[in-house]
């Protein structure tokens, strides 16, 4: 690299001359290898004279290089000549610099490398890493929700989210590939085209999400260019709108996972999302993966499935027998809870109108009426002042009552919808024709704190606990803030809002011997790895003595006679000994005071050891009446004798309880 | 050197089968996945209820047992709200 030292002179220009053409042509030659190994020839000097063999002129030769690069075709001026030869001279320095330089980028060398390797290290073995390392993310299977017989309510499917990349194919082609996707897609060829030519990205524009997997399937198969699938999770609810206020609906969050919005979905989320677990695997370029090189897995599990007390086929009866009553009655909406006693197990819990969860988006769409709206219960809660004045006011139900016209208490005037003059009732009288008058006279030995203990410990005032989201307590003021009145409407339900789950779950509390089993819907859940975990019981308390539930189950069954007699026999049911309330309350809205109707109805069947509760409460109903006989009994009567059929209860051949009504 | 090369031939190999073994997994679950839908979409009592209408089934307003010990059918009236509700034009 160095050049050689001048005591090797004689060898070197040896070496040169041979290597070095002829004198005459060189000159001719273009530029080349000629100027750097000509030595820079002294002003004045010809070339060829240049050629010298002397010492001075070998040694000359790196000094003039570093000068000029092409000495011979400008001569530099005379002048100049002897200032550039000390330079020359000193071959110790000339070694020093150059040492320098080299040591100078050696250094250098070395700098990076304790850079690249020492310094950021790290970051460079990770940035290797991760061309190398894929994690790849294992989804969680979001778990079913099935009904009481197994039939899946909400499942998840594996759907696909179709792209195109437009610049992978010609003009012709974006024809072609637009009108074969328009079949598995369901869309137009147009609207398929319109997406590829105006893409979102340069190279990406997604054609349609939760593409069904058969779909799929066959568009993969149709290998079209610049046609894509990413595989993604989708929930399907095959029942449709089917018990959708129970199940409520599912979204998707920003990592794609589905999230529960509203009902079992959002309340059991974690239960039924599972944990997403990942993979890390090396992959080579082609994609395939390294064996033996390792992989970190983190497995993903399962979401649990969740088993409901929904009986399927019950629910989708008392949907149809709530939809034609609101559209006969012109009604806000109308309910259906039907509870099992025993268990506390509610087996459908109807509404209408309803929604389609795979539709909907926001969980204001997703109200789940029985539990979510409130509203004044009626005459249905006579039977909670009726029993803590059997059990606490020294009455029983043979106590005997006259009822006038109507009655001033604590301020309000209170009257009945019908009445006859000279009408004397039994407590069961005043509860089987539904006496506001006679029931505000029983209410009168209650003590308002025992009366609000009653109503209290049947489940008023508080969740349910049946673990639905967005549940209402109701509102039942404690004594404290009662008026003067509130003892009086409150034993026939007025001032205080309760829901239809609550109601349903009082009478169950009847049907039950006076133990009242907390509502519930889960049945039990399966595990990731499909065993099956029964649900813990409810549990249970004990409300009313057996005593006083039986008394008022026989109160009950003569409201259903009560009623045939009137023409409206909404509880006759033959084989079968009904109990039953009717219920009719008034609320004021913004609008109009007193002017929006509650209707209500709730039944047990059969017999003195009902195997089941139907509660049917219809708001608002604006046509062809408002009493709950005439407006909710209709659909009770549907919705029982379905419920009987499917439920194979036989009738119990019992005859209703004779009791007497009008007191001597 | 050899023997290197045969394990890490046979490993990729099995590398191979193992892909495609899971793809071929992942199809069959596509599909007991597509069926099962189609089986729960079946079973759906609207559907259900739909296609007994259009083949011309009704309700049976009748609620009638058959006791297997006496032989005997219990119930099988009709009560006078099936009456009501009989009358055409009237939906409950």
């Amino acid at each position: 690299m160095t050049h050689p030292p001048p005591a090797r002179g004689p060898g070197t220009g040896r070496r040169d001359e041979r290597r070095r053409p002829p004198a005459g042509p060189r000159l001719a030659d273009g530029p080349g290898p000629r100027p750097r190994r000509r030595p820079a020839p002294p002003a004045g000097r010809p070339g060829p004279l240049a050629d010298g063999r002397s010492a001075a002129g070998d040694r000359g030769r790196p000094a003039a290089r570093l000068a000029h690069r092409d000495p011979p075709r400008r001569p530099p001026p005379a002048p100049p000549r002897p200032r550039r030869l000390p330079p020359r001279g000193n071959p110790v320095r000339r070694l020093g610099i150059a040492l320098l330089a080299i040591v100078f980028v050696l250094t250098l060398f070395a700098g990076r490398l304790i850079q690249l390797q020492g310094l950021e290290s790290g970051s460079y073995r990770a940035l290797a890493a991760q061309q190398r390392d894929k994690t790849i993310a294992l989804p969680a299977l979001r778990g079913d929700i099935t009904g009481a017989d197994g039939q899946a309510l909400a499942m998840t499917v594996q759907t696909y989210t179709v792209f195109a990349d437009p610049v992978m194919m010609t003009a012709a082609q974006q024809q072609q590939v637009a009108g074969a996707l328009a079949g598995p897609l369901g869309m137009t060829a147009a609207a398929i085209l319109a997406l590829i030519q105006h893409p979102t990205s340069p190279q990406y524009v997604v054609l349609a999400r939760d593409v069904l997997a058969q779909a799929g399937h066959q568009i993969s198969a149709l290998d079209l260019p610049g046609i894509g699938l990413t595989p993604s999770f989708a929930r399907s609810y095959p029942d449709g709108d089917v018990a959708a206020n129970i199940i409520g609906f599912t979204g998707t969050d920003s990592a794609g996972n589905l999230v529960g919005g509203a009902g079992l979905e959002l309340a059991d989320n974690s239960l039924l999302a599972g944990r997403p677990g990942s993979e890390q695997v090396q992959i080579g370029a082609d994609g395939q993966q390294i064996p033996l090189a390792g992989s970190r897995d983190t497995p993903a599990v399962n979401g649990s499935g969740l088993q409901l007390t929904i009986v399927p086929s019950l629910q989708y009866d008392a949907e149809q027998a709530c939809a034609q009553q609101v559209a006969r009655t012109d009604a806000d909406n109308c309910t259906v809870v039907i509870m099992q006693p025993q268990t506390g197990r509610v087996l459908a819990m109807a509404q209408w109108p309803t929604f389609n969860p795979s539709t909907i988006t926001n969980a204001a769409q997703a109200t789940d009426i029985a539990v979510q709206d409130e509203f004044q219960p009626g005459s249905t809660l006579k039977v909670i002042t009726a029993a803590a004045a059997f059990e606490h006011g020294g009455q029983t139900p043979m106590s005997a009552y006259n009822i006038p016209y109507q009655i001033s208490e604590g301020g309000q005037l209170i009257r009945d919808a019908e009445w006859a003059p000279g009408e004397r009732y039994t407590i069961a009288g005043i509860i089987a024709h539904s006496s506001n008058v006679g029931m505000s006279q029983v209410a009168a030995h209650v003590p308002p704190q025992v009366q609000y203990g009653y109503l209290r410990a049947f489940g008023l005032g508080q969740p349910t606990g049946i673990g639905l989201p967005g549940e209402t307590p109701g509102d039942l003021p404690p004594v404290s803030q009662w008026y003067a009145d509130t003892r009086y409407t409150l034993s026939f339900g007025q001032g205080v809002a309760v829901t239809a789950l609550q109601m349903a779950s009082v009478y169950a509390t009847i049907a039950n011997g006076g133990v009242r089993v907390q509502p519930t819907l889960i049945e039990g859940t399966t595990d990731s790895s499909g065993r099956y975990t029964p649900a813990p019981p409810p549990p249970s308390r004990r409300v009313i003595q057996a005593r006083t539930a039986r008394e008022l189950l026989q109160i009950l069954q003569q409201v259903p006679l009560v009623n045939a007699a009137g023409g409206e026999p909404w509880g006759i049911i033959p084989g079968y000994a009904i109990a039953a309330k009717t219920g009719t309350s008034q609320e004021s809205n913004g609008k109009c005071a007193l002017c929006v109707y509650g209707s209500s109805y709730i039944g047990m069947a059969p017999g003195d050891k009902p195997q089941l509760v139907v509660a049917v409460n219809v708001q608002h109903p604006r046509r062809d009446g408002y009493y709950g006989i005439d407006v909710a009994g209709p659909v009770f009567y549907q919705v029982m004798k379905e419920a009987l059929a499917i439920l194979k209860i036989p009738p119990d051949g019992a005859t209703p309880a004779k009791l007497r009504l009008t007191a001597p | 050197m050899i023997s290197l090369l045969v394990i890490s031939t046979t490993l990729a190999q099995g590398s191979f089968q193992v892909t495609n073994l899971q793809q071929q997994d992942a199809t069959l679950a596509r599909q007991e996945q597509a069926l099962s839908q189609q089986v729960a979409e079946a079973q759906s009592p609207a559907l259900i209820a739909a296609e007994a209408t259009q083949l011309g089934m009704r309700p049976n307003p009748e609620l009638t047992f058959i006791d297997p010990r006496t032989g005997k059918t219990v119930s099988g009236k009709v009560s006078r709200a099936d009456e009501q509700i009989s009358v055409p034009g009237y939906t409950p």
